[in-house]
């Protein structure tokens, strides 16, 4: 009887250590599942066949309504670590590398610079004002299905995120689509209101601080903190100022989100530029 | 009993299964710096009618300002909004932190605020200034100087000083002074002056050729060749006066010239004639010992410069051919050569902050002003022409260049931010002015 009691504790105790393990590891315990934004990340998809049909179905999409583009990059499914296919420097000199579902004025102003053959995907506003003579032949429709069925056929999930790790439908992926523009536009802004200190030397620290925000659906900020710090307090104050200056951000996706978003930003001391102090 | 070990496990597996689902993943943002950019600010005065009214000079709070704006423009950091863009009068600005408006200065894109009293008390000045951000509504710093009115410039240079430690976390370098050369009298005789051009005197009589200034890094003497007995040779001078000048080369060594302090302040370099060919030499300051001798090739040794650690000197040698940097490991005494790149290079200066060497070299016959990295990267122009620039030498906080340059006809100083922007002259005289040295921070 004794033995038996020693013995089911024993078990008892052995499932239980199983189990929260379990737990522990499908829920992400000791701190939520970071997803980190596969920014720069682009794969191909079949530009080079699709390409001339794209640029139609471009324009169409320009005169009617603001859908999703088509074209834009499905980043891979691991973000965690993104495999850089656009050098990094020429991804943030494109203006247009967001996918204008949130940005439609964007569309109607392209830049004047050359498409390049890296960036193609993302600039198809330029493909559609240079051709706008071209007929569209299929509707948006069509190509996006199409496009669709080629992604399938190369096998691996197409999703990026958490998002799209979860359903595979095609209203995940243009979720997955808006949330890029979106995030896209956030960068943009924050960065554009950044002034990072300069009493550092960035050859020798790398700093980098991680602030967490909540956001209304209007985009005001509700809630921001620093989880966590680079250890530098200018380079953290000039990182909230720049929350600050952001603030109202932009709305997040309508009916995307829940009534309140949480979003994460990483500031990184690099690249500098052209500063040599 | 095994029922009831079943049911316990059953139990648990349901336990697990309610656990909550799985968290939605939060999403992280990479931002990237974006390199440099100078903070938005704006500088208003309170209440000049009533406060500054007690002046005799009714100019004298302006005249504080502008030293205050020219020292914030040098640094580089800030950008000063044009005052025409303010939304408040001057009269409606309050100077208790809680009665700022931010608002208003948030709309015209300022990101700090200065504001600034100045009355005065008999022959004393008292000025008082606030540094406040204006994004958070927070007040950063509240000083208040009071000095005799003709000290007014010291007045804004250490509030100044304050901005740049409060924004960037780096003491600004407007307390800090410039030696250098004149010959305002006829002769070569060295000069002190502020850092902006301002308050110059005369610190040698020695009616001879006195070159090469070099800072105790205590800031207390000066080192210098001179060749006011024939033969160069390096003196020593106390700045506060009392002592005579020290000749440091001892009686061995002739031509003995270009003193280096090294910054733990216990030796002094030079570069002293050995059997017709120029070494480098260190010679201990303060205490006893004797000079070591740092270097031995058939080459000329000279100029030496140390580094922040007092570990390296980078020195000018024309053991390949022509002159050309090399750094030396003090410990070891080996050196190797830093620059491959023009047919004259000199004048080094290395950065109290380590991360650059500055230097002359020759770009299409003309002299102008380098930086490399110590390992010998990056080699970057920082000066144009027209005209020869050289002799750089770095501000303590090593953002900062002064150096010679005969662009308007004679020598003059000039100052220069490290990326090449921002230069200014600062030394206005007839006379030839050159040979710069920043001296360090003044020690409290």
């Amino acid at each position: 009887m004794k033995w038996d009691l020693r013995k089911c504790i024993g078990v008892s105790a052995l499932l239980h250590l199983l189990i929260f393990w379990g737990a522990a590891s499908l829920s992400g315990w000791g701190g939520p599942k970071t997803i980190y934004r596969p920014q720069y990340s682009v794969r191909l998809v079949g530009m080079e066949e699709i390409e001339g049909k794209q640029k139609g179905a471009q324009e169409k999409a320009e005169s009617a309504q603001p859908s999703p583009p088509v074209e834009k990059p499905e980043p891979k499914p691991e973000p965690k670590k993104p495999e850089v296919q656009v050098p990094e420097k020429k991804a943030k000199e494109e203006p247009t590398k967001t996918a204008p579902a949130l940005d439609k004025e964007k569309q109607k102003a392209p830049p004047p610079e050359p498409v390049k053959t890296a960036a193609k995907e993302k600039s198809p506003d330029q493909n559609a004002s240079a051709e706008k003579q071209t007929a569209p032949e299929e509707t948006l429709d069509e190509i996006l299905s199409k496009i669709q069925k080629k992604v399938a056929s190369r096998g691996g999930a197409v999703g990026a995120g958490a998002r799209s790790s979860r359903g595979s439908g095609w209203e995940d992926r243009q979720a997955e689509l808006a949330f890029n523009a979106y995030y896209d536009e956030v960068e943009r802004r924050v960065r554009q209101n950044w002034i990072p200190p300069q009493n550092f030397d960035p050859r020798r620290e790398s700093l980098m601080t991680v602030v967490s925000l909540v956001l209304l659906p209007d985009g005001r900020v509700q809630t921001s903190y620093i989880e966590q710090s680079s250890g530098n307090p200018y380079f953290d104050q000039s990182v909230m100022r720049a929350i600050f200056k952001s603030d109202p951000f932009p709305p997040p996706p309508v009916g995307l989100t829940k009534e309140n978003f949480e979003l994460g930003l990483r500031f990184h001391s690099s690249p500098v530029a052209q500063s040599p102090w | 009993m095994k029922k009831r070990a079943c049911l316990w496990v059953v139990l648990a597996f349901l336990a697990a299964a309610s656990l909550p689902a799985p968290l939605e993943g939060k999403t992280y943002i990479d931002i990237g710096s974006p390199g440099f950019r100078s903070l938005p600010m704006a500088v208003a005065e309170v209440d000049p009618e009533t406060e500054g009214g007690s002046c005799r000079d009714p100019a004298l709070s302006g005249k504080i300002a502008k030293v205050l704006l020219q020292d914030l423009d040098i640094s580089g950091y800030f950008q000063i909004l044009p005052p025409e863009s303010y939304l408040l009068e001057s009269k409606d600005v309050k100077f208790h932190p809680d009665g700022v408006d931010f608002r208003a200065w948030a709309l015209i894109g300022a990101e700090s605020l200065v504001l600034y009293r100045t009355r005065c008390e008999g022959d004393q000045v008292v000025f008082e200034a606030q540094l406040l951000d204006v994004l958070t509504s927070k007040l950063l710093t509240w000083k208040k100087y009071r000095a005799a009115i003709s000290a007014f410039r010291a007045v804004a240079h250490r509030f100044a000083n304050e901005i740049e430690k409060e924004l960037t976390g780096v003491p600004g370098v407007f307390d800090t002074r410039i030696a250098y050369v004149s010959r305002a009298t006829g002769a070569k005789e060295l000069y002190v002056m502020d850092f902006d051009g301002y308050g110059a005197r005369r610190i040698t009589s020695l009616k001879s050729i006195c070159v090469s200034p070099c800072w105790s890094p205590d800031g207390r003497r000066l080192a210098f060749t001179s060749f006011f007995k024939s033969h160069p040779s390096v003196y020593v001078l106390d700045l506060a006066g009392g002592s005579e000048l020290r000749r440091i080369c001892g009686t061995f060594y002739r031509l003995c010239s270009g003193a280096a302090w090294s910054p733990d302040g216990k030796w002094i370099a030079f570069s002293a004639s050995v059997e017709g060919n120029s070494e480098l030499f260190r010679t201990p300051w303060g205490g006893g010992g004797a000079s070591e001798r740092l270097t031995n090739d058939w080459g000329l040794d000279v100029s030496p410069s140390w580094s922040p650690d007092g570990k390296q000197m980078v020195f000018v040698s024309d053991r390949a051919g022509h002159p050309d940097l090399y750094i030396l490991d003090v410990e070891t005494r080996q050196a190797r050569r830093l620059t491959f790149e023009g047919n004259y290079s000199g004048d080094p200066d290395w950065s109290p902050r380590g991360d650059w060497i500055a230097f002359s070299s020759r770009v299409d016959g003309e002299f102008q002003i380098f930086r490399i990295r110590p390992d010998g990267t990056d080699r970057t122009q920082v000066t144009y022409g027209p005209g020869d620039a050289m002799s750089p030498s770095w501000s303590p906080n090593g953002r900062l260049l002064a150096f010679s340059s005969n662009q308007a006809g004679n020598q003059d100083i000039y100052l220069v931010r490290i990326d090449g922007s921002g230069r200014r002259r600062i030394t206005w005289e007839s006379q030839d002015d050159s040979d710069p040295a920043w001296s360090p921070r003044p020690t409290e």
